[in-house]
């Protein structure tokens, strides 16, 4: 249901660009007035939550320690899992950020098919039960990972190309990156692998969503919306890449005229070009109220971004107010006549 | 007459349709992840009951030692003892063996005829007595475990008794 | 057999309880073993609660104050503003499910609400009704919820059903901790009075009395008193054990379940006996006589309310710095908190111990060292002498406690000293220890009689990975340093892995330490003869 409704969503955002694209008096609005504002949106929209969030206090330091604690000098402790110094959060973030750490850590073990021999076990008692006692090995879990991977890097890459679109004559370095994604020199034109590891990481992202029972119950309308959009974004500049052919030369016109704020609509642009820039203005305009920023929350996380230092140096809590206790002269008070009889010593006798 | 002719094949499609039967009386959200994740300590209910039904499925179809039987049936009931199950529900898996039987047969692997199939219902009809003995002693061991892990609570407490009458007028049921 | 008997298949083969297939649905059902009971009245009024009155969960009407959904939805709003990780933690989710199969609970029960990010949802999806442009417009297609009575029931169930451990958290992209959400989901409850009495109790005693047992100043003492007696009778050496001491170099601050419940006790014995013999100048506080802090398992407040008597009687008894014990939950609030909410504790001293100069300036703030710490470092220096074929008849498996694990990093201590003490000690599976370590099923307050039945289906993956280590290696004792450890995992194995004890490492210390005087020791400190083997006896050392 959710799966379909965002479906359905998606398709409607599509089929009003291709009208925005088709008719000449919205040309302009969606030409230059939607993608103008999407913009506008994503950047006040994102600004205004990471303020949001960057002024909303820290009150405690609750590093998740996945590693040894520094304490004596001659046991090892472990930098990046459980930093101390600045050096080890900023790596443990970036392992967090770009390479996606704990994603990875996903070990998985697996009893091999053949028993183990029983080598005088039973002088302890220990019966093995109706299951074999076999070896133990380990291996790794990582499709999620890999996916997630393959998505985020392969999307930044696309992102870079596309500064050939808006940059005149376009970098050098731009030029790069498109001959290493180009680098099997498959079909006319050259096919970018990381077109095809989008398509690919996005299906499976998608995939699981579906099929999986456990993961399509706890995903929302937002979360296949949010794939439907990527898909649809990535499917229409793979389709004016290979097969559609449009005009180039005018979209970049209209790309240069936008970021010079010089707009211009070329009247030679197809309506393909209509839906994939439509979409973009969605994505930016949606992004910082969905998930989507996660890109910009993950960076925040006291779990990963505060240093395992907590009994080094002392945390402040702005807020820290003063609360109903129970003083010892209290309890004293209380208990006065019991602790003298135990022999205790009292602070006022 | 014990059914003692199916082959290994048989004896495996049998045990893995009775695994799926039983896993479906799990949330439909976690049957595909009892069933399909293999490491025995990140999914240690869905190994378990593999493991379980795979040695109960050879024994249903081959020697049956009631020994080795029981201990497999138990590795399962103690689990599902403690799940959210009725009595009936938590044992009733053990009957799931007849429809997985029938189902195997009908798709005409061979070994299970028609009388062999009778006599691996006498086999059912067993294992469910023995698995009502299990669930029954693993709900009592819940209560003696409570009841002990009480005592333990107050250890001091009692072995100093006498010491103090204000320690024995202490609330017992409380520590962490 | 009459025709109107069910047959077999029609009782069993449909799926179970059928659950809705939609997880917005709130609906949950009190069964026996499976919750805990409320707090009485009496607690509540002691620590000045709201709506202290009799209710109970399985009760249709829980006496909630009429403007109960004001209340909570204002607390919402103040705790969005005062905590990032709980507004962060609201908003960045992508629910890729990373985190579902590590929860303990999810995995032994099957529970699809026990997956820690449909546990977050719960409270999320109020927090996009009431908080977010989209929630509000779009209510349950965008995944948000009404805050009705039913959900308040949910939340009570299912965050009284998540152990804090945060194992979680290690295995999310973006650190979403459920044990913060969870915290903050009780404090909710707190505000309207939907709070457990195997909590609440402990708190109000510990408020008043300085231990969660309620017990008073010379109960305390006759408790410390006995078990020098009985360390006298074992090894043969009286020791002293100075209490409410003005002037001593160290507080030693320990969980109160040390003097009073078993296997504890036999740790509180290491303990005093270790102290005996390197001639520490310490001192109990009959006040400050529990490290634990029930105060982390209700709300930030009463962390802070708990936590305030440790320094203060630092502070009163004139101490250079501060010992704990072997805790779990304790030294999450020590480690994270107490400086922040009680410090700074800038009238103590840097910790430095007296037998090896040794400074820990890995406390220089908190000015709190853990036992575990100090000792590694004693044995470091050679200061012991052990004797670990005192331990001979152990084959030792050393479980994390989820707090020391991942809030801490706490990991070598504990294995170094049962390296020292210990011959046979063997690890569990690696995904089932150090930071990845299961819960015992009973931590932040769940560790009562009523839920037992959760509590054994929660702490089935600790439990399965102890019988791998007790059928592979013959291991028959499981060493831990958590008093919640301590009093949950003996009925947690004895139900799931007959045939292996418990034990705090002090335990194995106290053991395996040769102390000065006194007489030829033959037995443990639980009274049990050593059964020593032959030197040569050592088998694979350490399954690494």
């Amino acid at each position: 249901m959710n799966a379909l409704l965002s479906l359905v969503a998606v398709s409607i955002l599509v089929a009003l660009a291709w009208v925005g694209g088709s008719v000449a008096s919205l040309r302009s609005v969606f030409g230059i007035v939607v993608p103008a504002a999407a913009v506008a949106i994503f950047v006040v929209g994102l600004a205004a939550r990471v303020t949001r969030w960057a002024l909303t206090p820290v009150p405690f330091r609750i590093p998740t320690t996945c590693g040894q604690q520094r304490t004596l000098p001659w046991i090892k402790a472990s930098w990046i899992e459980s930093p101390w110094t600045r050096a080890g959060v900023v790596v443990r973030m970036a392992l967090e950020v770009l390479l996606f750490r704990s994603l990875f850590r996903n070990t998985q073990a697996a009893m091999t098919a053949e028993p183990i021999p029983a080598a005088g076990q039973d002088a302890h008692g220990a019966a093995p039960a109706a299951r074999g006692l076999r070896r133990l090995v380990y291996g790794e879990e990582k499709w999620l990972w890999l996916a997630a991977l393959a998505f985020h890097w392969s999307f930044l890459v696309v992102l870079l190309r596309h500064l050939r679109f808006v940059v005149e004559p376009p970098p050098a370095w731009v030029d790069a990156i498109a001959a290493v994604d180009g680098f099997f020199q498959v079909g006319v034109p050259v096919l970018y692998m990381t077109d095809v590891l989008l398509l690919a990481a996005l299906g499976y992202l998608l995939l699981r969503r579906l099929v999986d029972a456990r993961i399509r119950y706890l995903s929302l309308l937002q979360d296949y919306f949010a794939l439907y959009l990527l898909i649809g974004l990535v499917g229409s500049g793979v389709l004016m890449r290979y097969f559609v052919r449009p005009d180039v030369v005018a979209i970049k016109e209209l790309a240069l005229g936008l970021v010079t704020f010089a707009p211009v609509v070329p009247a030679t642009v197809s309506p393909f070009f209509f839906v994939h820039l439509t979409l973009v203005s969605v994505l930016l305009a949606y992004f910082p109220f969905s998930k989507l920023v996660h890109m910009a929350g993950v960076f925040l996380s006291p779990t990963r971004n505060l240093a395992n230092t907590n009994r080094m140096r002392r945390h402040v809590n702005p807020w820290n107010y003063p609360v109903k206790v129970h003083t010892y002269e209290e309890w004293e008070d209380e208990f006065r006549d019991k602790i003298k009889a135990a022999g205790l010593p009292l602070e006022k006798a | 007459m014990a059914p003692t002719t199916v082959s290994p094949r048989t004896c495996d499609l049998f045990a893995q349709e009775w695994l799926a039967c039983t896993l479906r009386t799990y949330p439909e959200q976690t049957s595909r992840f009892l069933r399909e994740e293999r490491d025995p300590f990140r999914n240690p209910v869905g190994e378990t009951l593999r493991t379980a039904l795979t040695a109960l499925a050879g024994e249903l179809l081959g020697d049956f030692d009631r020994p080795r039987a029981a201990a497999a049936l138990e590795d399962i009931v103690r689990i599902r003892a403690v799940q959210d199950f009725t009595p009936a529900e938590a044992v009733g898996f053990v009957l799931l063996a007849r429809g997985a039987a029938r189902s195997v047969a009908g798709r005409g692997d061979g070994g299970a005829r028609p009388g062999s199939l009778e006599a691996l219902d006498a086999r059912v009809d067993e294992l469910v007595l023995v698995a009502f003995d299990l669930f029954a002693r693993c709900r009592e061991e819940i209560h003696a475990i409570g009841a002990r892990a009480a005592r333990r609570r107050v250890y001091v407490l009692e072995r100093a008794q006498g010491l103090s009458d204000d320690l024995k007028a202490a609330p017992p049921a409380l520590c962490d | 057999m009459a025709d109107q008997t069910p047959s077999p298949e029609t009782l069993t083969q449909v799926e179970y309880r059928p659950r809705a297939k939609n997880w917005l649905d709130p609906h949950v059902e009190f069964r026996r073993g499976t919750f805990c009971y409320s707090a009485l009245p009496k607690s509540l009024k002691a620590l000045d609660l709201p709506n202290p009155r009799e209710w109970q969960p399985f009760h249709r009407d829980w006496k909630l104050p009429p403007d109960w959904k004001a209340i909570i939805l204002e607390g919402m709003k103040d705790r969005l503003d005062r905590f990032r990780s709980f507004r962060l933690f609201m908003d960045i989710c992508v629910r890729c499910g990373a985190c579902a199969d590590k929860c303990h609970f999810y995995l032994g029960s099957g529970d699809p609400k026990n997956m820690p990010v449909v546990r977050a949802e719960l409270i999320r999806s109020v927090y996009r009704r009431y908080f977010t442009t989209a929630g509000r417009l779009f209510g349950e297609a965008v995944g948000a919820r009404e805050l009705t009575e039913d959900v308040l029931k949910e939340w009570f169930y299912y965050f009284y059903q998540c152990t804090e451990c945060r194992r979680c958290s290690v295995f999310c992209p973006y650190g979403i901790d459920t044990a913060e959400v969870t915290m903050i989901g009780r404090e909710l409850l707190n505000l309207v009075g939907c709070n457990i009495n195997w909590v609440l109790e402990p708190v109000a005693n510990c408020f008043r009395t300085g231990n969660h047992l309620g017990v008073q100043p010379h109960g305390f003492k006759d408790s410390i008193d006995f078990a020098v007696d009985e360390l006298e009778e074992i090894t043969g050496v009286r020791i002293e054990a100075p209490i409410n001491k003005k002037g001593a170099e160290i507080l030693f601050v320990v969980p109160s379940a040390d003097y009073f419940a078993s296997p504890h006790y036999y740790t509180l014995l290491g303990y005093l006996l270790l102290f005996h013999e390197i001639g520490l100048d310490y001192t109990f506080s009959a006040f400050a006589s529990e490290g634990g802090n029930f105060g982390l398992f209700t709300s930030h407040e009463m962390i802070k309310r708990l936590n305030a008597k440790i320094y203060a009687e630092a502070k009163r008894l004139g101490v250079k710095w501060i010992l704990g014990g072997e805790c779990g939950h304790m030294w999450r609030v020590l480690h994270q908190y107490m400086d922040t909410m009680n410090g700074p504790a800038d009238f103590l001293e840097v910790p430095v111990s007296p037998v090896t100069g040794t400074r820990f300036d890995n406390t220089a703030s908190t000015r709190m060292v853990h036992i575990c710490e100090f000792t590694a470092d004693l044995v470091r220096h050679n200061r012991l002498r052990l004797d670990p074929t005192r331990n001979d008849k152990w084959r030792v498996t050393f479980h994390d406690s989820c707090n020391p694990a991942r809030a801490m990093g706490l990991l070598e201590e504990p294995r170094y000293l049962i390296r020292a003490t210990c011959r046979h000690f063997h690890e569990m599976p690696e995904n089932t220890i150090r930071e990845q370590t299961f819960c015992c099923g009973s931590g932040s307050g769940l560790g009562t009689d009523e839920n037992l039945e959760m509590r054994l289906r929660g702490g089935f993956p600790r439990a399965n990975a102890v019988r791998y280590v007790h059928e592979r290696h013959g291991v028959n004792l499981l060493a831990c340093i958590c008093a919640i450890d301590k009093a949950t995992l003996p009925p947690l194995l004895e139900y799931w892995v007959p045939g292996v004890e418990v034990a705090g490492i002090h335990e194995l210390v106290g053991n395996a330490l040769i102390v000065k005087g006194g007489r030829e020791r033959t037995t443990d400190l639980r009274g049990d003869p050593f059964e020593r083997e032959a030197p040569a006896a050592e088998e694979e050392p350490v399954h690494a």
